[in-house]
């Protein structure tokens, strides 16, 4: 078959019979959160499954209608959300992409008091797209760490992608950016990273 | 994107009648628009083209969500391949399919498990072909009033294809059905990212599966299946809502119980009641799963809008359609509603297929509201205020638009 199709090719009318073998190319994905307070809260626990155009194209919904959503992709769709995050992504959501004007909710979830590497991932929804192991939305850790690894400016590639996030090195999804989370932690979570060189 | 120029609707078409009619086909909508906007709050959409398709306004990236431009429905009465809508359920799509070691399975309630390579479909079992439209249950959502949560799409989550496959009555007959089978259910390979989200499997009733009319589709308007509608294989469910239509469809169960999944016991439930709808704004107190498609006509040759010569002979062409009755008649009117004529019914290419229509007037000095509202051969028509419903499914009002004449 293979042959037929390289022979089709040749005459110039295969290229129909071709594209089907190829992998189908999704455009690169650019639809990022607005930032203000809670959108790390977004980008930690929505972005694994879906992309902000899901939230953006909604019509103006007033916060109850935001905290169903929430409810319902924590209930339904099995997203990972502790308690202490639904009130407070669903008034960023309410603010940004709703109709209240301003929040009246405490924004983002504190920073946790942990100071294991893994947890800090954890509590951030690191996971939600990253796995040490193997790919997930993103690249596993164990890749990044492989690419970094004894690079003179690797810590700082690595820090500065979770600070401002990026695109492009890894696949047609965007990383969102993390400005918020605490520059200890930020450091923590570079060396964790880099730890899990195989 | 600096490319990225914002242009409505309205400005685009004048473009495109500037360049001829024929220019409502793909070319201009490349070169001169970027974005759309849709007719409701927040419709802002850009027009992006993927692989096998022409741009199409999208919805969602991920998964991705795609409409098609209104103007295409007047450019052919079967919805090219390239501009046809998409929609998807979940993130992890099966890109790297490869329909020669795909395999379709079936199990369950039957003889023997038996898998069938796209060949062997084309192969063993009588190719037929049906013209049906596949419209997803929220076309049109955006338009609902007081809105609600979903894909805010305009009208174009539809369109209309000859779809060529093997009917599902022959192959579950091969694999033997056993007594005591009840329903059979359908997956395709699109999967999500979490275990904890339900995998999309949808179902029919044993006997609406072997009707002879459900088909498994490997080609549509003469082609393989785009990518993004499903290929190499989706189901056809003539007369239903585009969600029963599983793509990538690689397993069939055959159950001896009734199915109990998310994307039926939970997702696309209407009310339970003739008309699918409840009060503005009230909740649905007893449902059931969404089914057959209700009753709709659009005006495909205008725009809302548009600017028309007076005291010329018009012709106005649009397309009906309903849930498998056929369409019987297309009344249209040129004064708001108040005055009704049969218009002239296309060609009949089968009770599932669009129904093209025209209708012609002489338009007066200044705004007329033009109306078209289909009958069905079982009578059902169109209703003339807006049903609505919490899921915003079913919009089917009769739809008006304004042209000046001058």
């Amino acid at each position: 078959m293979r042959k037929t199709l390289l022979a089709l090719a040749l005459l110039g009318c295969g290229g129909a019979a071709l594209a089907t073998r190829a992998p189908y190319e999704l455009p690169r994905e650019t639809a990022t959160f607005k930032p203000g307070p809670g959108a790390e809260l977004a980008n930690a626990r929505c972005l694994a499954c879906h992309s902000a155009d899901y939230v953006a194209t909604q019509p103006p919904m007033p916060l109850a209608f935001w905290k169903g959503e929430v409810e319902k992709m924590r209930d339904k769709y099995g997203a990972e959300l502790p308690p202490e995050d639904v009130d407070a992504l669903a008034a960023y959501l309410a603010q940004f992409y709703g109709m209240e004007k301003s929040s009246s909710q405490t924004p983002a979830a504190a920073a946790p008091v942990a100071h294991n590497p893994d947890e800090i991932a954890f509590h951030y929804g690191c996971f939600s797209c990253h796995d040490t192991q193997k790919r997930k939305v993103g690249p596993a850790f164990r890749d990044v760490a492989a690419k970094y690894h004894g690079k003179a400016d690797g810590r700082v590639r690595i820090a500065r992608q979770i600070r401002r996030g990026g695109g492009g090195q890894w696949g047609t999804k965007p990383m969102p950016p993390f400005p918020k989370i605490p520059k200890p932690y930020v450091e923590a979570l570079t060396d964790w990273i880099l730890q899990q060189n195989p | 994107m600096s490319l990225e120029s914002t242009l409505s609707r309205r400005e685009f078409l004048r473009g495109a009648a500037r360049l001829g009619l024929t220019a409502l086909a793909s070319r201009p909508l490349t070169a001169l628009a970027a974005a759309v906007n849709l007719p409701f709050a927040n419709g802002n959409r850009p027009l992006v083209k993927y692989p096998q398709k022409r741009p199409l306004i999208r919805l969602t990236t991920r998964p991705p969500q795609l409409e098609t431009p209104f103007a295409v429905f007047n450019e052919s009465v079967l919805t090219p391949n390239d501009a046809f809508f998409v929609r998807y359920h979940l993130s992890e799509l099966p890109l790297d399919i490869d329909a020669e070691t795909f395999h379709l399975k079936v199990s369950g309630r039957v003889k023997d498990s038996v898998e069938f390579s796209i060949d062997d479909l084309k192969k063993k079992f009588k190719p037929v072909e049906t013209v049906a439209v596949n419209q997803c249950s929220g076309n049109g959502r955006g338009f609902f009033s007081p809105r609600v949560g979903g894909g805010q799409m305009g009208n174009g989550a539809m369109g209309n294809a000859r779809w060529t496959g093997a009917r599902l009555k022959d192959v579950l007959e091969a694999a033997g059905v056993l007594s005591g089978a009840l329903q059979v259910s359908f997956q395709g390979l699109d999967r999500p990212l979490s275990e904890k989200t339900p995998g999309f499997a949808k179902a029919l009733a044993l006997d609406h599966a072997r009707d002879g009319e459900v088909m498994l589709a490997y080609a549509m308007n003469g082609e393989d299946l785009p990518f993004l509608n499903g290929y190499p294989l989706r189901l056809v469910v003539p007369g239903y809502y585009g969600t029963y239509w599983v793509k990538h469809l690689n397993s069939i169960e055959v159950l001896d119980h009734e199915f109990d999944g998310y994307w039926i016991k939970t997702a696309y439930r209407i009310p339970d009641n003739d008309c699918a709808c409840v009060p503005e704004g009230t909740k649905t107190e007893k449902t059931r799963p969404i089914g057959k498609l209700n009753a709709r006509s659009f005006i495909t040759s205008l725009e809302d809008g548009a600017r028309v010569a007076a005291r010329k002979e018009l012709r106005v062409g649009g397309i009906a359609f309903d849930g498998g009755a056929g369409i019987k008649s297309v009344a249209f009117s040129t004064d708001g509603g108040n005055n009704w004529v049969d218009a002239d019914l296309g060609k009949n290419l089968g009770r599932y297929s669009f129904r093209e229509w025209t209708a012609a007037f002489t338009p007066a000095r200044g705004e007329q509201k033009l109306l078209c509202r289909a009958t069905s051969n079982a009578g059902e028509t169109q209703p003339l205020k807006p049903l609505w419903n919490p899921t915003g499914y079913m919009r089917n009002v009769v739809e008006t638009i304004t042209v000046k004449a001058s």
